[in-house]
């Protein structure tokens, strides 16, 4: 996956994916997820953004290793944030379902914003 | 009330705790020697006994309501209570109407604290229910248990008087007793201190708050207090709630306090609130409130006060502050 | 990407079923056929943080397909999907019955069905097991057993031997039930653990042996209580840094 850095809420975020070294045949589905989590001393939370998700009959109208375009813009919340006991993280998530039941899933992180911790 | 404010205010509340205690006792009394003692010549059940049961009743009820009046008016300000019962009218029309919190965002709802309109500004501040919930607890605790001890010592001593001497319910009552002073005490204490340091009523202009504006805080402090040192401080908190085990526990961190007033001393009459204003700009990147099912970024304005003859006070009311708006465009666009 | 390096020591990394189980190569074919011995009833043992959870999660797949799960905090997920809501509400029932039902033909070796109950200290009593669901294919597993009060665990142990299906729970003491296994944490294997987590990682965490070992001694063997405070070191560390210090 490729795609820019940091962003600022309200500016599009434009990424390309593609699958390689996975032969075709053997994927069932595929999910791309533009998402933020938490992570840290508490229980994970996730929150879905932009949620695609490609069935088998549609893996065969382009190649996987060919690159897929998408995009979005990104909301205003939740920002990125680097706390102690809390952070918040952006990423776009790529989700492969091979046929014999095995997930393969790859992230990019980016970062949404710029903060600081001092008011 | 007239004299020593504290004195007044603590006079009446036992006053009528005694009243409540006393018609207790003597319904206690009246009932119980009928019941185990029917054949007895006192208190015979006709027009004497039953001017005993209403008497006693009446002392009961005027006793616990005044009771548990002179608490609430210490624990909220008449503003401040006729805001909860608007309050109330309002969410009960809400339900009617069949309008139901927005899910699924990360933004606490800030609908909940915008419900209560203020006086100066536009909006009164609802404080953490902590300091008000300990007092309640007492009272009622303090209440309940001295209201059994009593029932316990009339049908004591109704015993020892025809002779049948119960030594186990006799020495029981000792650490009731002890329970009961102590209960009471405690709630003394904090009712004391409630009064000397009065309620705290805050307004602020504008809610949810934003990144970058300016907003104003009216401050209005009860009570009769001096204090050496009162401050009000904006303070953000991180808050995560995760499983050890079976236990589910919940952390939080104090991550960034700015003071936006104070700290400076200041004198409380009871006839002369202390108000205070002050003005204040969020930085135009700063963190905005965060809430999912295990993490939160609360944020709060903090009332801090000490003053020599009361214990230190802190007093917190959560504000919901929000990212900045973006410009509305479409929505994902997918090749 | 600056700033953006995790924390060996978050829960996402921690938390049971993230870790490695560190154990004997052979441990848990002795511990499945214990499993089969003890007729598919049978408690783990283990004080808090001893990894009981942890096993459970390794350790239930192997055995049976997990389609119902209820956490400590409410969290319902039905095959692995998230439904929400406590207890078992129509649309959990639902996707119990979907899921069970596209299981019938489903010729695996683990053909129990799994319902997996994370018991709360603070309402143990309000735990909703569903039992029009269980038969004598299915398994029960309560992680938290001994939140239980006597005559709630006399009704689970007396329901499910009616019913003839698997339980398994996790415990802090004896139960009446066959032990499955005993578990506590070893300096040896709290250093495992750190290094598996620490290893994906560019912060690692230099703790020597002694002190490793009063540490699990100061938190009674608690590990998961050791990692909480690593975490903690860590996150001072990183503050230090940022600051200059």
């Amino acid at each position: 996956m490729s795609l820019q850095a940091g962003l600022e809420p309200g500016e599009s975020l434009e990424f390309e994916y593609a699958v390689q070294c996975v032969a075709p045949e053997l994927v069932d589905s595929l999910e791309v997820s533009v998402m933020w989590y938490t992570e840290g001393k508490g229980g994970e939370d996730i929150g879905v953004h932009l949620f695609q998700r490609i069935g088998r009959e549609d893996l065969t109208e382009l190649a996987l290793d060919q690159p897929r375009r998408l995009s979005c813009d990104l909301p205003a919340s939740p920002l990125s944030f680097e706390g102690r006991l809390l952070k918040i993280r952006w990423c776009v998530r790529l989700r492969l379902f091979l046929r014999d039941g095995r997930e393969l899933s790859a992230d990019k992180p980016f970062y949404l914003g710029h903060l600081t911790t001092d008011l | 009330m007239s004299g020593w404010w504290v004195v007044g205010s603590v006079s009446e509340a036992v006053f009528y705790g005694l009243l409540f205690l006393l018609g207790i006792v003597s319904l206690t009394t009246v009932v119980t020697w009928r019941v185990f003692w029917p054949a007895s010549s006192i208190l015979e059940i006709g027009f004497g006994f039953w001017l005993m049961v209403i008497a006693s009743s009446s002392f009961v009820v005027i006793g616990l309501t005044a009771f548990l009046f002179q608490v609430s008016h210490v624990m909220a300000s008449p503003e401040l209570r006729s805001a909860m019962v608007d309050r109330a009218k309002r969410d009960h029309l809400r339900r009617s109407k069949g309008q139901t919190e927005t899910a699924g965002s990360s933004l606490p709802d800030a609908t909940i604290l915008k419900d209560s309109p203020g006086v100066r500004l536009a909006y009164r501040l609802a404080p953490n229910q902590g300091d008000t919930a300990k007092l309640a607890v007492s009272a009622a605790f303090a209440v309940a248990w001295n209201a059994m001890l009593s029932v316990l010592i009339v049908i004591c001593v109704q015993n020892h008087l025809v002779g049948n001497h119960e030594v186990f319910l006799t020495v029981l009552l000792v650490p009731f007793a002890v329970v009961s002073y102590l209960a009471t005490r405690w709630f003394f204490r904090l009712f004391r201190r409630h009064i000397g340091v009065g309620p705290t009523t805050l307004e602020i202009s504008d809610l949810p708050l934003l990144p970058g504006n300016q907003y104003a805080l009216y401050l209005c402090q009860y009570g009769r207090v001096t204090f050496k040192q009162l401050k009000v401080s904006l303070a953000c908190y991180e808050e995560t709630t995760y499983q050890q085990g079976t236990d589910v526990r919940t952390e939080r961190h104090e991550m960034t306090r700015k003071v936006v007033l104070g700290p400076e001393q200041f004198v409380v009459e009871p006839e002369k609130p202390l108000e205070l204003d002050c003005q204040f700009t969020l930085p135009i990147d700063m963190m905005h409130s965060f809430q999912s099912s295990h993490n939160a970024i609360v944020w709060k304005v903090v009332v801090e006060g000490d003053a020599p003859r009361w214990r230190t006070f802190c007093r917190s009311f959560p504000i919901v502050v929000h990212p900045r708006p973006v410009p509305a465009r479409d929505v994902a666009n997918l090749n | 990407m600056d700033g953006l390096s995790s924390n060996p020591f978050s829960t996402r990394f921690t938390a049971p079923g993230q870790v490695d189980w560190i154990g004997p190569s052979d441990f848990f074919d002795v511990l499945c056929k214990r499993w089969q011995a003890s007729n598919y009833r049978a408690a783990i043992l283990g004080a808090h943080g001893s990894g009981k959870s942890t096993l459970l999660e390794h350790f239930v797949p192997m055995v049976a397909e997990v389609v119902w799960r209820r956490d400590a905090l409410g969290c319902c997920t039905v095959d692995g999907d998230e439904v929400g809501g406590e207890g078992v509400g129509c649309e959990v029932e639902q996707a119990i019955q979907t899921t069970v039902g596209e299981r019938q033909g489903f010729g695996s070796s683990a053909t129990q069905c799994a319902y997996w109950l994370q018991l709360r200290k603070s309402e143990p009593q309000s735990m909703v097991v569903p039992w029009g669901k269980l038969s004598s294919a299915s398994l029960l597993v309560l992680d938290g057993y001994e939140q239980l009060n006597f005559w709630r665990r006399a009704i689970v142990l007396w329901r499910t031997k009616k019913i003839k299906t698997g339980l398994l729970v996790t415990s802090h003491r004896r139960t009446r039930l066959p032990t499955l296994c005993e578990l506590s944490v070893s300096v040896v294997t709290a250093r495992a653990v750190i290094e598996r987590l620490t290893a994906k990682f560019d912060e690692g965490v230099q703790i020597k042996d002694t002190v490793l070992q009063q540490r699990l001694e100061q938190r009674g063997g608690n590990l998961r209580d050791v990692l909480m405070d690593l975490y903690d070191e860590v996150e001072q560390r990183r503050l230090g840094r940022k600051r200059g210090w």
